[in-house]
């Protein structure tokens, strides 16, 4: 983004980041980090680090002290030498004495990258470290397992504390497990679901679905409709609202309430999906769990008495009385997802089915035909040294540790799980099948095309270039089947940067690598050179992004790249149809390229448009029209003019044309629109002829919470043979607006923070003429209260 | 910058002296960035003590002095980003260690500055990653997207909506306190 419209932005914050700046700098910085103490402590470091070098040992890098003593880890630093601490750099590569200028090397690269003589080298330097792991390991035991998160560092709390005040109640965090029920993990494949009783049959229209990456592939979302009602998940409110709508008139049927199970644990609905007459909410829990000093659970009742003498302990230690307190009580969490299924009958009423727990927090989701595939991520807590409690490093689901030939280990170390379980919509208890892989990564993005579920997360190893990591799973009818791991060079923007075709997996990254540390073999590679290079080169080391398109097979062998596109710029959005694919990199410009992917080996840029500003989605309108919704920047300055819509001409790959483009609300450039960020804000349907999504303006603060909202406009727009046009726009001021539509009406579902939920009906075959609304009001309102009366 | 760059050639052959300045210039900007990022006083020193060994004994490979500062934020971003990924859940924000601290600071606004540090921690963490890589790190919106792996438009709204419910919880906090004149004032205006 520009500097220019940021400073602007900036300027009317600027004072409140002033003083917000000034009054957290009020906190002091503690002692050891002035720097009389840093320069000592370096002084220090230096002198071992001669030692060492003389005595012609290297050692791991390690910072030069830990606050648990700052004298005593000092005195026994190890310091690792300069630059032999960092791997690669010291490695060779193709020409080892020769020090030929820049270009040169590039030529020279190039020719020995033709003639195939240093392939060993250029899979060790290349940008693309793949390591792929076509035998997935399974843990052997639980025992297994333990012992590699106790590599990790794992390891139960402290009991005593000597060093320095301690936060009250040393608290420690983590998915804990908890008492294992007697039932077992039901595994049928071939299950079939409960009863659902099929109250949308008949009378249901044909209604709008949820905007997904891939067909028949649904996706989870706040709001969706099965043609008759329409199901509202309110986040805010813990509510499930199920409104009926016949015709734009509108009907409240049933308001279920998410209250957490027990006290001093909390719950929130996050996502739903709606299938045959069964609603499936997915809610994340979170679980208070107190223990004793032998880290056995107990009550919150139990733990009231020794948290209060605690405190007392804590407060004799700070004043100094007391040299060393032992912990009395400690305080986890359990972190776990529910997946509640219920039925709809004819009127509205819900009647629950039953729930599926997983333990972990939610990541992510998907729905194929009536199986919902839950993905979670767990961290384990380990409490008891010897591992005898699994549940604290083994996640759970339904209650049942998952068993070790269920869960899928990783060559290098990790520290958390992914973890995924698959159940029919209409009976979520009986768990079709289930898997957990140790993920090294963190950050994960989750792609399911129809055979597979990819997770893509950024490595750890952020010391060189940027890695993401994949795990493939192969999935039918509810069973899972591992399908190896890979790494390659950048990270992902988003699912949409990922496309299965054919069985060949297409990715395209962006990645921030060290320029001028590179070479581009003539088959577009680039591999790293060796230092020798580099000496006496004027050139600027730097820093910068480069994008790259992968082509994976179906064991996650690499058999394409292009490596080194549009430097400098970042791949804003992507999409891939068939043996094509369009991805939009930014700077102050927007290229649109095409690749050609028909052969997997050989991808290809086939065509480069430049237009102003960027489409951060891309959607197939249809067989030759691709849909860019973004926004518009000055080609000169980079500023930011507002949001706008494209359409490209894509029946040519190699002369891509953008036919038509619409500017939206020029007045207000800092409009926030959710559908950029998040394709399921979007409603489109280009058989109706339908693009609607909503704008927010700026909120206004008074300070009072006395707002609704900020000024949001909804806008529905065409595309005919003169190009865009505006069919309508509903302007409302609140937080949230999406629409739906059932039959000719369309309904847009408003969120107001005093009101509560407005929806509003609109005949799309009459000119939009408001056909009706309904108020979902809040049902509580308890700080408001409160403070006046205080006041 | 110029000084930035004369003690970077210093420092790079390994002058203490030169390195100890160039921190200096920097060292307070760090620790509140990770300071705020984590929620720890404990770790963030932590991540601090780790970034200047790390930046030290990487020296040689900055060859811009004139970088310095936006390079060694890096180095504790990275840090930062790897105590994040340890922590289970979000860490035990200890608020008498502040208050620890701030009964060493003496300063004369104590309470309000106590009231607007409670407020803070009270952000969710991405809030806070938001406001303190940009009040301390300098950071622009769309670096901090990358960070966050977020568009810089929402980095910019939710920035924008943390200083709002900054302000917000600070207003609640005095009426709380049983100072809250302006917002009665404010609430009889309107039901008047």
């Amino acid at each position: 983004m520009k500097k220019r419209e940021e400073e602007m932005l900036l300027q009317n914050e600027n004072k409140a980041i002033q003083e917000l700046k000034e009054q957290l700098k009020q906190e002091p910085v503690p002692a050891g980090l002035r720097p009389d103490g840093i320069k000592e402590a370096l002084t220090r470091q230096q002198e071992t680090e001669e030692e060492k070098n003389q005595s012609g040992r290297i050692s791991g890098k390690k910072p030069f002290y830990k606050r648990r003593g700052w004298v005593a880890a000092a005195a026994c630093i190890l310091l690792a030498a300069v630059v032999l601490g960092i791997p690669g750099l010291s490695r060779s590569l193709t020409v080892e004495n020769d020090k030929p200028s820049h270009k040169s090397a590039e030529t020279a690269a190039g020719s020995a990258g033709e003639s195939g003589s240093s392939t060993e080298e250029k899979s060790e330097n290349s940008l693309l470290k793949k390591t792929v792991v076509s035998d997935v390991a399974f843990a052997e035991d639980y025992e297994q397992l333990f012992q590699l998160f106790r590599q990790q560092g794992l390891a139960a709390p402290d009991k005593v504390f000597t060093g320095y005040a301690e936060s009250k109640t040393a608290e420690t965090a983590g998915a804990v497990g908890y008492d294992v029920s007697s039932e077992d993990v039901a595994f049928d494949g071939a299950g079939t679901g409960a009863e659902v009783s099929s109250a949308a049959q008949g009378a249901a229209q044909e209604s709008s679905r949820t905007n997904v990456q891939e067909e028949g592939i649904d996706e989870a979302d706040i709001i969706k409709t099965d043609g008759r009602f329409i199901y509202i998940l309110q986040e805010n409110e813990n509510a499930l609202r199920v409104v009926q709508a016949v015709g734009g008139q509108l009907t409240e049927c049933e308001n279920h309430l998410f209250v957490p199970e027990k006290e001093e644990s909390s719950i929130v609905p996050i996502e739903l999906y709606v299938a045959d007459g069964a609603v499936t909410v997915i809610s994340q829990c979170r679980e208070t769990i107190y223990y004793n000093s032998d880290f056995e659970e107990i009550s919150p009742e139990e733990a009231k008495p020794l948290l209060q003498e605690q405190e007392k302990l804590l407060d004799d230690f700070s004043r100094g009385f007391i040299k060393e307190y032992t912990c009395l009580c400690f305080i986890g969490s359990r972190e776990y997802v529910k997946a509640e299924s219920f039925s709809v009958d004819e009127n509205g009423a819900l009647r629950s089915l039953g729930a599926a727990i997983q333990d972990g927090n939610y990541s992510d989701s998907r729905k194929v035909d009536d199986i919902i595939y839950l993905f979670t991520d767990y961290y384990p807590q380990i409490y008891h040294e010897d591992g005898s409690v699994i549940r604290e490093y083994v996640p759970s689901i339904n209650g049942n540790c998952i068993s070790p030939d269920y869960i899928t280990m990783p060559e290098e170390a990790s520290d958390s799980y992914i973890v995924c379980s698959s159940f029919r919509t209409g009976d979520p208890k009986k768990t079709t099948d289930l898997f957990a892989v140790l993920n090294t990564g963190y950050g994960i993005t989750t792609y399911v095309s129809e055979n597979a579920v990819y997770f893509a997360s950024v490595s750890h190893a952020s010391d060189e270039e940027e890695k993401t990591q994949i795990i493939k799973y192969r999935y039918q009818d509810g069973v899972m089947t591992a399908g190896g791991t890979c790494e390659v060079f950048g990270r992902i923007n988003d699912s949409f940067s990922m496309d299965e075709h054919n069985g060949y997996l297409r990715l395209a990254t962006t990645g921030y690598y060290e320029k001028n540390r590179y070479v581009q073999y003539a088959n577009g590679v680039l591999v790293k050179a060796s230092d020798s290079w580099f000496e006496g080169s004027v050139a600027e080391p730097a820093w910068i992004d480069i994008n790259c398109l992968y082509v994976l097979d179906e064991n996650l062998n690499l058999t394409g790249s292009i490596e080194g596109l549009a430097e400098g710029e970042t791949i804003q959005s992507a999409r891939f149809m068939g043996d094509t694919g369009y991805f939009v990199t930014y700077q102050n410009t927007d290229p649109l390229f095409s690749v050609d992917l028909s052969d997997p080996a050989n991808p290809k840029i086939v065509g480069e448009l430049k237009i102003p500003g960027f489409s951060s989605y891309l959607h197939f309108y249809s067989g030759s029209l691709l849909l860019g919704l973004g926004q518009e920047t000055d080609p000169e300055t980079g500023e930011l003019i507002c949001h706008k819509l494209s359409m490209f001409d894509i029946s040519d790959p190699y002369q891509v044309k953008e036919i038509d483009k619409y500017l939206v609300n020029e007045q207000d450039p800092f409009d926030y629109c959710e559908a950029l960020y998040n394709h399921k804000a979007l409603l489109i349907d280009p058989k109706k002829d339908l693009i609607g999504f909503a704008c927010n303006g700026e909120t206004i603060w008074d300070g009072d919470g006395e707002t609704e909202g900020s000024d949001s406009a909804y806008r529905i727009f065409g595309y005919g043979p003169d190009g865009f046009y505006l069919k309508f726009t509903f302007e409302q001021s609140c937080y949230r607006m999406r629409g739906i539509y059932i039959g000719d009406v369309l309904y847009i579902c408003s969120w107001l923070e005093k009101k509560g939920e407005i929806i509003t009906a609109f005949d799309m075959a009459d000119g939009y003429r408001e056909l009706g609304s309904i108020t979902l009001e809040k049902q509580c309102e308890v700080p408001e209260v409160e403070a006046r009366v205080r006041g | 910058m110029e000084e930035y760059e004369e003690l970077a050639v210093r420092a790079k052959k390994k002058d203490v002296d030169a390195f100890a300045m160039l921190y200096e210039l920097v060292y307070e900007d760090l620790y509140y960035m990770a300071l705020y990022m984590l929620g720890n006083v404990h770790d963030a020193e932590d991540v601090v003590s780790e970034t200047v060994t790390a930046a030290f004994e990487n020296i040689q490979k900055l060859r811009n002095g004139a970088a310095f500062r936006g390079w060694i934020f890096k180095i504790l971003l990275n840090q930062c980003k790897r105590k994040r990924k340890a922590y289970v859940t979000k860490p035990a924000y200890g608020e008498e260690q502040i208050e620890e601290g701030l009964a060493q600071a003496e300063t004369l606004s104590r309470e309000e500055a106590m009231d607007v540090r409670q407020a803070f921690f009270q952000l969710q963490e991405e809030e806070r990653t938001i406001l303190a890589m940009s009040l301390f790190g300098g950071y622009r919106s769309k670096e901090i997207g990358k960070h966050l792996k977020m568009n810089a438009n929402t980095v910019r709204t939710k920035r924008s909506r943390a200083l709002g419910k900054m302000q917000d919880m600070l207003v609640e906090q005095r009426v709380g306190k049983g100072d809250g004149n302006e917002k009665k004032r404010r609430r009889n205006a309107a039901a008047e």
